[in-house]
């Protein structure tokens, strides 16, 4: 998941500390310098198989999710939840129209506070109102909202701090809870290693996406059998590698198409298509649109928001359309 | 008070191509200016959006606007500068009129009484509110007792002295009532009309500003048939210019807008044919415009690999705009570097233009293709895109004539005017009807435009060959496309005046339709022009005057392309130059009655029979140059007193 700013309806400088770095690397950078956290709730279309060092909370506002966690596929509905420790291999894929998830991650710094050794994921399949655990759950997550849509983020915001922990607290209690799932603890073995395998393909496509490459190029640069890493990517992150490096470039395509200082006959050599028949033909099959008119919407949105509101596919809500959906959990 | 108006239709004739706001207005003919106002204004208020045309009147250039004075002789005002607003606004009654900035024949226009009272209220019957052109006021009270009912914007000094002059009473309070029940009536109008909460759709707007500008980019030259490009088979494609990713769709000043949306050339050209063309894009010039060895270099070397290159210019962005006119019709001087060095390396090269107005092409030669986009709004990206692959068939057609050279225009050897004081004397003859006059042929005509199909005009049809000035006159032209694409015509029709005693252009335009068709269809297209929209304006008599004689009513594809012509015969009494005390013998014949009466008293006084008498005068006329009191009472020595002789001239 692309981790954005809050959609906070913040005026001043746009890109103030918090500015997302993605680094070319298959994990995305996000600057904690200033920050313990960073809360989003964002109406999803489309998102790759990614790692990151901070650990991840998701909850399922609305719609419903299939959430590729290490090897296992996780079908969330809503008020389902997943707590994706630091550095675990996931893909989101919203499994229906108009499906929003609510997502934070946490700042390594606030894991050292809470104790040594790996975390364990956690998964909660959907809501159960009526179960205490659930609701406290469900409580924290509003709560911790609301307080950042008031609130800059910031270390030294105690209440800010309380929140967080009280989150965390809760993710903890109801997966101890009978109701929920027992967590999906994958550790050890195979497990570790396919996931290792399929993270390496991924950092190598990262860095060499300008160039035409083959998944028997990677599997050479790997050590590992083409067969073998076929079958592990496919099987850990839910896509084909060509699929992947597709939306890899396309992707980047995206990200070059928002810099209007760059013109576009060079965004599909820039994001290692080919031809630019080929972009065009990714963009129609995954945006069903095609890269002129990506960048125009996005040019029309910044106009309308004054804030880059959305990377043109996945939408970022705001505080009020946000608390609709809270208030709508109860039910 | 929450009433908001639209500042505009701003139709000021466009009388040089230097004039910096050339792009608001629409054209140096009248009658198109009229009718292509008057459809805005309607569009407009049937909406419920007010509309304030300006800016009345003969603000035609923006050089020391406020303080200069226009000199316009009365044939050519009535005719040409203020005949576009008569028509605008008897057709379509906008809601405002904004007096402007300039002085007209000595007195400023916002405190015109002849203009702002005289002209549109008592004449054209004008019910609306009269604005200011902003700080435009000089002397409020002076400009109110004109006929300026709303000062624009407020400031507390002229209100001071505008209350003052009431209390003083030099500003009668019917006048105040008049204008505020004017004011009254337009706060009415706006609010009955106002939509709170509206949500605009900018999408569907962007997609009509698409197809305007589609409509009206001009096709100008398309040697070889350059054009279209085929977006579907495969070549090298060079596109060249800052304007094809930062596109040139507007002037400045207030006519400036931020659009929502926002097409640009280069990314709706890789849109439609980026799949089977490769397109390259160089700048060729540094951003601002200004020359740039490197890119300039890199821009040759690769027109000369391409297959066909497509540059884009402009004029000086910037230069002109409000308050500043071009100081010439060039485009940029890089531009026109980047246009010779390339024609050496590349046969196959298209230009698009996108300025004010028009500009001077002395690379024309070298150019096979050449589209002229003037400012066409967001959407001339996609447009422009369009018409280049052949998606759209252009359409549009000049509205102002395109000179070889700035020395050739009509207005060049008084323009800008000079201590304070801009005559325009080409009168009547402006634009075309200069050039037709003076059989000079421009670079292009007024109404020129090229099409990627051909029409041919296959008959013109006048529904009556005999007509009073009191008459209308429908004309109906059959025009068939005969080429292989769908495409629109705009069928012109100019009138031809017989030579009468006031000085005439040698054609005018008088009616004009566009028309739909697809390959091998034909359509009569049918206009009809009320008899005295052929009027003259006599300043002797202070009216309009239909002169009788054969007219020649032409159809054609512009004004120098007649195609078809019919005539028709219009009976109007002869209008003679007004009598006077010191009319010749011939000229006093002219006039029935008051030459039997002095026939009569010449008869009288000599004591000749009355039909000697009038055969003496008859034959004598055409040797006697002084006036007839004159010879009466020298040639023929009769003794006769001057209140004589004007009882018999003038009738009792």
């Amino acid at each position: 998941m692309r981790p954005f700013r809050q959609a906070h309806p913040a005026p001043a400088v746009p890109s103030a500390g918090r500015r997302v770095v993605a680094e070319p690397l298959g994990y995305e950078l996000v600057d904690f310098k200033q920050q313990p956290i960073n809360l989003y709730v964002t109406e999803l279309t489309y998102c790759e198989p990614h790692w990151h060092e901070p650990a991840e909370f998701i909850m399922v506002l609305s719609g419903a999710f299939e959430v590729l966690l290490r090897n296992r596929s996780l079908r969330l509905k809503k008020g389902g939840m997943v707590y994706v420790p630091g550095d675990d291999l996931h893909t989101v894929h919203p499994r229906e129209d108009r499906s929003v998830l609510l997502g934070v991650q946490f700042s390594p710094a606030l894991h050292g506070v809470c104790g040594a050794g790996r975390e364990r994921s956690r998964v909660l399949d959907e809501l159960h109102p009526q179960e205490p655990a659930h609701q406290d759950l469900l409580a924290a997550v509003a709560d911790l909202a609301r307080h950042v849509f008031q609130h800059e983020p910031v270390f030294g915001d105690y209440t800010l701090l309380k929140r967080v922990f009280a989150l965390l607290e809760a993710v903890q209690l109801v997966s101890r809870s009978s109701a929920a799932l027992d967590d999906t603890d994958i550790s050890g073995g195979g497990g570790d290693r396919q996931i290792e395998i399929a993270k390496r393909a991924i950092a190598y496509s990262n860095d060499h996406y300008l160039e035409d490459i083959k998944l028997l190029d990677v599997a050479a640069a790997m050590g590992v059998s083409y067969h073998h890493l076929s079958h592990t990517f496919k099987a850990v992150s839910g896509f084909s590698f060509r699929e992947y490096l597709t939306l890899l470039r396309v992707n980047k395509a995206r990200e070059l198409l928002r810099d209007e200082t760059l013109n576009i006959t060079r965004v599909s050599s820039g994001s290692g298509f080919s031809e630019h028949k080929h972009l065009d033909a990714a963009f129609q099959k995954y945006f069903a649109t095609t890269p002129t008119q990506y960048r125009k919407k996005y040019m029309n949105q910044l106009l309308v928001c004054r804030e880059a509101a959305s990377d043109g596919v996945n939408r970022l809500l705001t505080p009020a359309e946000v608390e609709s959906y809270l208030q709508g959990m109860n039910s | 008070m929450g009433v908001g108006v639209l500042l505009g239709p701003g139709i000021n004739i466009r009388r040089t191509p230097l004039a910096g706001r050339s792009y608001e207005y629409y054209s140096e003919d009248p009658l198109l200016t009229g009718e292509l106002a008057a459809a805005v204004i309607r569009g407009l208020q049937e909406k419920g959006v007010g509309a304030c045309l300006k800016h009345f009147a003969c603000n035609n250039s923006e050089f020391q606007r406020t303080k200069m004075d226009s000199v316009v002789d009365e044939r050519a005002l009535r005719e040409i500068y203020l005949a576009a607003f008569e028509h605008a606004i008897r057709k379509s009654d906008p809601w405002m009129v904004m007096s402007s900035y300039n002085r007209l024949n000595g007195v400023q226009a916002s405190e015109s009484e002849w203009l702002l009272k005289q002209v549109l209220r008592e004449e054209w019957g004008y019910q609306g509110v009269v604005v200011s052109d902003w700080y435009g006021t000089k002397d409020r009270p002076k400009s109110f007792l004109a006929g300026n009912d709303l000062e624009m914007p407020e400031y507390p000094v002229d209100r001071r002295e505008l209350l003052r002059a009431v209390d003083a009473g030099t500003v009668p309070s019917e006048a105040l009532d008049a204008a505020t029940a004017r004011l009254l009536a337009l706060v009415n109008k706006a609010t009955a009309n106002s939509k709170p909460g509206y949500k605009a759709d900018f999408a569907a707007h962007h997609q009509l500003a698409q197809r305007i500008a589609r409509e009206s980019i001009v096709l100008l030259k398309n040697e070889d048939g350059i054009l279209p490009i085929a977006p579907d088979r495969p070549r090298k494609l060079l596109v060249v210019g800052h304007m094809a990713v930062a596109p040139v769709i507007q002037g400045s000043g207030c006519a400036t807008t931020t659009p929502w949306i926002l097409d640009k050339p280069l990314d709706e050209m890789v849109e439609i044919a980026g799949s089977s063309l490769s397109i390259v894009y160089v700048a060729g010039t540094a951003p601002g415009g200004t020359r740039d060895e490197l890119a300039l270099t890199e821009a040759v070397t690769q027109a000369g690999q391409a297959d066909t290159v497509v540059l884009f210019v402009s004029d000086p962005i910037g230069q002109d705009g409000e308050n500043g006119d071009r100081r010439d019709l060039h485009i940029l001087p890089a531009q026109e570097e980047l246009i010779h060095k390339i024609a050496s390396v590349q046969r196959n090269l298209v230009v698009a233009v996108a300025a004010g107005d028009s500009v001077v092409m002395p690379w024309l030669s070298k150019v096979k293709g050449l589209i002229q986009v003037f400012y066409s709004g967001q959407g001339m990206g996609r447009a422009v895109a369009d018409i280049l692959f052949g998606l759209a068939n252009p359409c549009g057609r000049l509205t102002t004539t395109a000179p070889n050279t700035l020395e050739e225009t009509p207005a060049f050897l008084h323009y800008p005017g000079e201590n304070y004081r801009h005559l325009y004397a080409e009168g009547i003859y402006v634009g075309y009807r200069y050039y037709d006059k003076r059989k000079i042929e421009p670079l292009f005509p007024f109404g020129f435009g090229l099409s990627y199909t051909r029409f041919e005009y296959e008959e013109i049809e006048l529904s009556r060959s005999v007509v009073s000035a009191e008459d209308s006159l429908e004309i109906a032209v059959a025009v068939k496309n005969v080429g292989t694409r769908a495409g629109k015509e705009v069928v012109q029709v100019y009138v031809e005046a017989p030579q009468g005693r006031l000085a005439r252009a040698v054609r005018e335009l008088k009616a004009f339709g566009k028309v739909e068709l697809e390959p091998g269809g034909r359509r009569m297209v049918r206009m009809t022009i009320p008899i005295t929209s052929l009027a003259s304006y006599d300043p002797a008599s202070s009216r309009w005057v239909v002169e009788p004689g054969r007219y020649r009513v032409l159809a054609g594809a512009s004004s120098r392309d007649i195609r078809l012509c019919a005539d028709v015969r219009v009976e109007a009494p002869l209008r003679l130059e007004p009598l006077e005390e010191d009319s010749s013998l011939t000229e006093l014949m002219m006039h029935q009655e008051a030459f039997s009466r002095v026939c009569e008293l010449f008869a009288r006084k000599s004591g000749t029979p009355l039909e000697k008498a009038t055969r003496l005068l008859e034959v004598n006329a055409p040797d006697i140059f002084f006036s007839a009191y004159v010879a009466l009472t020298t040639t023929f020595e009769l003794d006769i007193e001057r209140d004589e002789f004007r009882r018999a001239l003038f009738g009792p």
